[in-house]
């Protein structure tokens, strides 16, 4: 029988060589981990220094920073590992459900490997930076290692604590698909939130005195010491600050808080040792019939758009890219919208109707979206391979679905976003540019996609990460089915241009021209790319099939 | 029962010892319904398949055995149109699978093994939709699609997505799919594995109707019992090559399948004196 110290040294090897093993996989995952471990020291080393500077600091200053700063890292912390593992989870229980292990002997082990990674090297030379800040009198420095260590211990429990919460859940696909769309909307607001943080600071709308920030800093500081993730940072605070009561009380908290997070994931691991399997639920039933059916032919080609636009839906990588185009044009709004006050009159008014042109965006990102689509398929290609279906038809339903679906909802955006900046005159030229926009797009992309394809993990295989990436040859692809249609769109962007600037007629000459070339490239692009799809269907196959 | 019914019009006696269906008479002779000349597909260093030649003939229900990695799946694939042979020919009823793809494909009807489904449809969406692939209209699709589903026992679950599907009942949607534009050739990739005794009987009457009114179909497995008793003719295969072919009693020469198996793919005599600590207490 091997003791718990062998046990634990055994999956302490395990997590290094797997770890080891998924980084040196591929070329892009050696680039990929090199360029996040070099931005995760370029991010520590300076917050280290900074941490050792502030030694000089007044304790209150130092008290508000690091105590806010470590309360933070602690809430993001199991948000980040959960993201990052996925249900990839090595250190998940039920690997561990049939070999013959009480869980106490496990949990050694297991604190200790979810202590390895990059994360918690990250914490070590923080929590470095963190002991030296506090190191002006022994009390505080051992006051500050106490609290590094509990620290540092609640961030490991209570990301195994979520971890072990969302496995239950996770186990049902439903809930999984759910999942990922809503870290994706997480990730969404937060980039946008940043976004529009940093322009307001720019644009001065939020302070950047530097008194008043300390002022609303000591404020949100004080609040969050005395929550769950801030009572072990605040420890040196507190007594440094001659109130030994407080500490105490904080260090009891904090301690009391490791001890439930700690139990909650012992609990729900040590019932997840003996329960492994469930059938998770009861199955969804889908007796609705699609009312968009109805718009679609009875052909080949309608059977695949009819089955594009249940993925749409069904499908969360496929859902979450709905979404992604949804937005764009309103990023696109919110930016340009925020440098519209500081504008002068004659300016805004160009700037406005610059800004009626955002719907195309989404037109492009759809196109993109066109070109990708085949490689989302994975291996269910080849049931549609076996049937005979012709490129053609295939390059031609896809592009039916993803017009179905977003052509109406371009039109809303148009109308919404004309009504908004009431530039009624540039119409024309927006429905123009827009068409020829999408419609180019999805040509270059119909061919463009029978060339490339990119092998992409199943659905709800993973939350995050694990994307497939085709090397150079991936890289070129998508750039060329970026701007490719960009190029193609110039002519009718020009008259548009001479619209805004010369006479507004030649907006109608846009409108034209927008439909008319979009038409032919799309028409193009369906032919030809599906003539390449019927030479190369088993290739095609063979590059689609996920090996993960 | 059920194998009895199936060839109702045999008039001879079924002996003693022997499965109840008797193999139906196979004319090696007449047009092949699938005919593979000088068939080479090599993966890197490894010869998956190596110049293998095989003709089915019509009306059979033709068994393709071998044990694991003999090359049943990478042969199939090839037939199917999915994995481009390095050299060879295949055609099917004639046509040429690989000179013209759509014609050959729409005469026949494929369960492949291994891949995914598109599961985010549920049952009937899938057969409804494969069907309009295939070009079948709906008014003759939805009636087959029922019956199908019926018959196969999906009935109940053929509103829920495929992806909540259990394995059997993946495999078994993927065989209705495979039958539901009425093809004269079926080509099966272990149709009958994780699926249920009940359902397997029920998959083995749908073959044997569906050849007895001239259909064709083809199917590999690693299951020799299996084969014995559904399958007319059978070739056993290992290492990409053919190691015997022809009627099942031929090819048994008299003994169990499985043990004719063994003899033809080489057996390893498995020593097991090394594991003789297994069981002690």
């Amino acid at each position: 029988m091997a003791t718990t110290g062998s046990l634990t040294g055994a999956l302490v090897r395990l997590q290094l060589k797997l770890s080891w093993r998924y980084t040196m996989s591929s070329v892009a995952m050696k680039v990929g981990s090199l360029i996040m471990a070099l931005m995760l020291l370029g991010s520590v080393i300076p917050l280290m220094w900074g941490m050792f500077a502030m030694r000089g600091t007044s304790i209150a200053t130092r008290g508000e920073v690091l105590t806010s700063g470590f309360a933070l890292l602690t809430l993001l912390w199991p948000i980040m590992v959960t993201m990052m593992t996925g249900s990839n989870d090595m250190l998940d229980a039920g690997r561990f459900a049939l070999y013959p292990v009480r869980m106490g002997r496990l949990m050694p082990g297991l604190v200790c490997s979810a202590a390895m990674g990059l994360g918690g090297v990250m914490m070590l030379f923080l929590g470095i930076g963190y002991v030296a800040s506090w190191s002006t009198s022994p009390g505080t420095l051992v006051a500050a290692v106490i609290g590094w260590i509990v620290g540092f211990a609640t961030c490991l429990a209570s990301s195994r604590a979520l971890a072990a919460l969302l496995a239950d859940v996770l186990r049902r696909r439903k809930a999984r698909d759910l999942t990922i769309v809503v870290f994706f909307l997480v990730i969404m607001g937060f980039s946008i939130g940043t976004q529009l943080v940093s322009r307001s600071l720019a644009a001065g709308s939020i302070t950047t005195n530097p008194d008043e920030f300390f002022a609303g800093l000591s404020k949100t500081a004080s609040i969050i010491a005395w929550t769950p993730f801030g009572w072990s940072w605040g420890l040196p605070w507190a007594l440094a600050s001659g109130q030994g009561f407080k500490a105490l009380l904080w260090l009891v908290l904090a301690i009391a808080w490791l001890v439930l997070m700690a139990w909650v994931w012992a609990h729900q691991f040590g019932k997840r040792l003996t329960s492994q399997l469930d059938a998770g639920g009861e199955a969804e039933k889908i007796t609705k019939a699609n009312p968009l059916d109805a718009l679609l032919p009875a052909t080949p080609a309608g059977a695949i758009a009819k089955r594009g636009l249940r993925y749409f839906r069904r499908d969360p990588r496929r859902l979450i890219s709905v979404i992604a185009i949804l937005m764009v044009p309103f990023l696109m709004a919110i930016s340009m919208s925020m440098g519209l006050n500081d504008a002068p009159p004659d300016q805004r008014i160009l700037m406005m109707q610059v800004l009626t042109f955002s719907p195309a965006l989404a037109g492009w990102m759809v196109a993109i979206y066109v070109g990708w689509d085949i490689s989302y398929d994975g291996s269910a290609l080849a049931t549609q391979i076996v049937t005979g279906v012709t490129g053609r038809d295939d390059r031609w339903g896809r592009v039916l679905a993803a017009l179905i679906l977003y052509a109406p909802i371009t039109v809303v955006l148009i109308i919404g976003f004309t009504i908004y900046t009431r530039q009624w005159q540039v119409l024309p030229s927006v429905v123009g540019v827009s068409a020829a926009l999408t419609l180019i797009g999805m040509g270059i992309g119909s061919w463009i996609g029978s060339i490339w394809q990119i092998p992409q993990p199943p659905a709800g295989s993973s939350l995050v990460g694990r994307n497939g990436t085709g090397g150079a040859a991936g890289f070129g692809a998508s750039m060329i089915g970026m701007f490719l249609p960009v190029i193609m769109t110039l002519p009718v962007v020009a008259l548009a241009a001479l619209a805004l600037l010369v006479n507004p007629l030649f907006g109608w000459l846009a409108l034209v021209a927008g439909f008319g070339l979009g038409a032919l490239v799309l028409w193009w692009g369906v032919r030809s790319g599906g003539r390449r799809l019927d030479r190369t269907w088993p290739e095609v196959l063979a590059k689609v099939t996920w090996k993960g | 029962m059920e194998f009895m019914t199936s060839d109702p019009l045999d008039p001879s006696p079924v002996p003693d010892g022997e499965p109840s269906r008797r193999a139906r008479q196979v004319d090696f002779n007449a047009t092949p319904a699938m005919l593979l000349s000088h068939l080479v597909k090599t993966f890197g260093a490894k010869v998956a398949v190596n110049d293998l030649s095989l003709a089915v003939p019509p009306g059979c229900l033709f068994g393709l055995v071998g044990p694991n990695g003999a090359g049943k799946t990478t042969t199939l694939s090839m037939v199917t149109g999915l994995l481009r042979p390095d050299q060879g020919v295949i055609s099917v009823l004639g046509r040429d699978v690989w000179a013209d793809p759509a014609s050959a494909k729409a005469l026949m009807g494929v369960l492949p093994d291994g891949i995914r489904l598109f599961d985010r449809l549920t049952g009937r969406e899938m057969l409804m939709l494969t069907a309009q692939m295939r070009g079948v209209p709906a008014a003759v699709a939805a009636p087959r699609a029922d019956a199908l589903l019926e018959a196969l026992t999906l009935t109940a679950d053929a509103t829920t997505l495929v992806a909540d599907y259990s394995a059997g009942m993946t495999k078994k949607i993927g065989l209705a799919c495979a039958l539901i534009h009425n093809p004269s050739l079926v080509i099966l990739d272990e149709p009958f594995e994780s699926v249920d005794p009940v359902s397997g009987e029920a998959i083995r009457s749908i073959l044997h109707d569906f050849v007895d009114r001239g259909g064709t179909v083809v199917m590999s497995s690693h299951v020799m019992e299996l084969v014995e008793t559904l399958c007319d003719a059978v070739a056993v295969i290992a290492e990409g090559r053919i190691l015997a072919l022809g009627g099942i009693e031929q090819v048994k020469n008299g003994e169990p399948l499985q043990q004719r198996f063994l003899e033809l793919v080489g057996v390893r005599d498995v020593s097991l004196g090394s594991l003789s600590w297994l069981g002690q207490s």
